[in-house]
């Protein structure tokens, strides 16, 4: 899990925002008068230097898109130091609108405010500057052929070693798909991931490999909002998919007009996935005439000719055949159709129902019907449920519905707990670490919303124990311990709460160094609170900043756990003995049986 | 004596799959060797002590049938026994493997407990 420093932030981009502004005055002057060399050395020094600070600072918060400017700035530069390009005064227009663009807002960025519109001024910043490089130039002198493609020995080292460490990360969250995905969150994050891709592939003019890395972006969105895959082998695309990608990176340097073999199967391959292509849709609805779709068709295929990638849908509604109202119909349409789901609308004191009725058969209920829509629906009911002050009085439709919800929310722990054994041993693999898991008190009859909501918070724990917990074998030796480290996972029924605790018994908390750590970082009244509640020093883990893993064996990726947790009502024990092991309890406050009336809040 | 074991599958994340599932399977083997083709496969188990074979139909430069082929042609490492594991499940292709010396045939995809039940009697 990545945590980015937030708090350093705004301090970084009050460094660039007063490197930017010292900088502007000098490019114009030169812009001025380009005769003025020394100037021009200094200006060039000066920009260096902001461009690496951006650098660095975009890398280290995970601004990609900044790390996207910097980048081309970076490239341009580099060829004006290798002499292949002269610096002009067009780049020094873009270094102006650079100062410009930084200046202006580095305050949104170090907000995380306005991410979406920022990322489209900083791309466009950086296509446009990439475009004045004229790129046979280089390689025609170096006797080389080819045209587009990359310069793979200079500037675009750092674009090739971060494809490839990409999709590294794709594989190995490919290799684990059976578990991440049944965790929405982490596919989310391999979205992310593609849509990265796609923006590198498509800045440095790879318009197929963008093309493809976008298309696997929208699938896996759309399979985190709840649509289904098609067939039962859909990580055999991604893994088909990825391996294209790589080998079109294996060889970059011949990889000029023919991006990635057979790109076309590949696109139709991940559009496959979630049945019907758009087209298809839209005239199967009778919105569309099927030769509007094949005009559509050309055209996109003109476009990305010209490096222009486009949807299909966008395609549609710029062309004026369809309007974006009636395309998310289709397309809200088309989930509804495959989810199998009537919705019925009720009316209840002024408030709209949406609600499931009929059709759930018996399988769908098997962890294939999402939270997303198993949640509200869920809480709806519940609302109105808890409208009526005796259960006579509520009619029985909604008697059924909540009786179906009820059933939609039961828990398959069996699943779960597989899923967790397996990421557990992953886990350990993945540390080198030898461990024993057990899992007690799975068979409890669990509520499927909270298990849900706290499966990325145990995966967390567990991580915590397995990678910094146990030690490794070595250290256990010496320590005169059991060779193989014992991690334990347990759901209890506690008086109508549902405790789930993660035990190891690895190195402990390090509570004074914990303390050192925390008193850096926080203000004396969170440590004194903190120290004064049930846990003492060990509660300063869940505080931002208070980065322990290198003192106490513990990451701090549980940065933001106790809130989730405090949230819904519940409560995080800590007990941690030092050599001995630490155990931590989610204490959650509701147990099956007993909906609670807000569960819509929790999610 | 744990076996060694030769995965054969042109993708290297399906290979990572693969061995994977024979972890989670909970079966027991010494070393794993990967190989890209069928040409590949047939360095590996002349070089290397393989004791069983898990190989893909569908690859570049020699297939799982051009490479059960060749491999039945070379006395010395004609009798290591090979699994075909692979998304072609046409009876036609299988009967080809099986008739060539493969001695089983495992779909993709599969669950650890597939691969127990078939791989396990193998082990």
């Amino acid at each position: 899990m990545v945590i980015r420093n937030r708090a350093a932030l705004p301090l970084n981009m009050q460094g660039i925002h007063s490197q930017a502004y010292q900088l502007e005055p000098f490019v114009l002057a030169l812009k001025e008068d380009p005769e003025r060399h020394e100037l021009e050395e200094k200006v060039v020094q000066d920009c260096r230097y902001l461009i690496s600070t951006l650098h660095a600072v975009a890398r280290e918060h995970g601004l990609v898109y900044l790390l996207y400017m910097a980048d081309s700035f970076e490239y341009v530069f580099n060829l004006v130091d290798t002499g292949k390009i002269i610096l002009n005064l067009v780049h020094l227009g873009f270094v102006v609108e650079l100062c410009h663009v930084l200046v202006a807002n580095s305050k949104s960025i170090a907000d995380f405010e306005n991410d979406a519109q920022l990322e489209k001024v900083c791309k466009k910043l950086a296509f446009e500057l990439l475009r004045t490089v004229p790129r046979e130039d280089s390689r025609e002198k170096d006797g080389q052929k080819g045209q587009g493609g990359l310069d793979v020995s200079g500037g675009n080292a750092s674009f090739l070693s971060e494809i490839t460490a990409m999709l590294d990360t794709v594989e190995q969250e490919l290799v684990l798909w059976d578990y991440i995905a049944l965790d929405l969150s982490r596919v989310d994050i391999l979205a992310g991931l593609f849509g990265r891709l796609d923006s590198h592939f498509s800045l440095y003019g790879f318009p197929e490999a963008a093309r493809i890395c976008q298309c696997v972006e929208a699938t896996l969105k759309r399979f985190t909002q709840g649509e289904h895959f098609y067939g039962e082998y859909p990580e055999r695309v991604l893994i088909r998919t990825l391996d294209a990608l790589r080998t079109g990176v294996d060889q970059l340097t011949v990889w000029e007009h023919n991006d990635i073999q057979d790109a076309e199967k590949h696109l139709q391959a991940i559009q496959g996935l979630m049945h019907k292509p758009i087209g298809e849709l839209l005239v199967q609805a009778g919105l569309v005439a099927q030769e509007s779709v094949d005009e559509a068709l050309e055209l996109q295929k003109q476009e990305i000719l010209q490096d222009r990638p486009r949807r299909l849908g966008e395609l549609l509604i710029d062309m004026g055949i369809v309007s974006e109202d009636e395309l998310n119909h289709v397309l809200g349409k088309q989930l509804e159709i495959k989810n199998q789901l009537s919705f019925i609308e009720t009316e209840s004191d002024g408030k709209r129902l949406s609600a499931l009725s009929v059709g759930i058969q018996e399988e769908d209920l098997q962890l294939q019907i999402p939270s997303t829509v198993a949640t509200p629906l869920f809480s709806l009911t519940t609302q109105l449920w808890n409208h009526y002050s005796t259960d006579s009085q509520a009619p029985d439709a909604l008697l059924q519905l909540k009786q179906l919800c009820e059933k939609l929310c039961k828990a398959q722990p069996d699943q779960i707990v597989q899923r967790l054994k397996q990421a557990a041993h992953d886990l350990a693999v993945l540390h080198g670490k030898r461990i024993h898991f057990v899992v007690r008190g799975a068979d409890l009859d669990m509520d499927r919303m909270v298990l849900y909501h706290s499966f990325p918070l145990i995966c967390e724990l567990l991580a915590n124990s397995i990678e910094h917990g146990i030690e490794s074998e070595k250290e256990r030796i010496s320590q005169g311990k059991d060779i193989t480290g014992q991690v334990a996972l347990s759901f209890l029924n506690q008086a109508n709460e549902l405790w789930i605790s993660v035990e190891d018994d690895g190195s402990g908390l390090l509570l004074d160094a914990i303390q050192d750590v925390a008193r850096k970082h926080l203000d004396r009244k969170s440590i004194d609170g903190c120290l004064a509640s049930g846990n003492g020093a060990a509660d300063l883990i869940f505080y931002q900043g208070v980065t322990t893993a290198s003192a106490s064996g513990r990451g701090n990726g549980l940065l933001g756990a106790r809130d989730s947790v405090e949230k819904i009502g519940g409560h995080i024990k800590v007990l941690s003995r030092q050599g001995k092991g630490t155990k931590i309890t989610l204490q959650l406050p509701f147990y099956r049986g007993k909906m609670q009336p807000d569960v819509k809040n929790h999610s | 004596m744990a076996k060694n074991v030769l995965l054969v599958d042109d993708s290297s994340t399906m290979r990572k799959i693969i061995s994977r599932s024979l972890r989670q399977a909970g079966l027991e083997f010494g070393d794993i060797f990967e190989a890209s083709d069928g040409a590949e496969a047939l360095d590996v188990l002349e070089k290397e002590s393989v004791d069983i074979v898990l190989s893909d139909i569908n690859m570049p430069n020699m297939n799982g049938i051009e490479f059960l082929r060749e491999k039945a042609s070379r006395d010395a490492i004609k009798d290591i026994p090979v699994f075909m594991i692979s998304t072609e499940t046409g009876d036609d292709i299988i009967g080809e493997a099986k008739s060539l010396g493969a001695v089983g045939a495992l779909k993709k995809p599969f669950t650890p407990d597939k691969v127990n039940e078939v791989l396990g009697p193998l082990m």
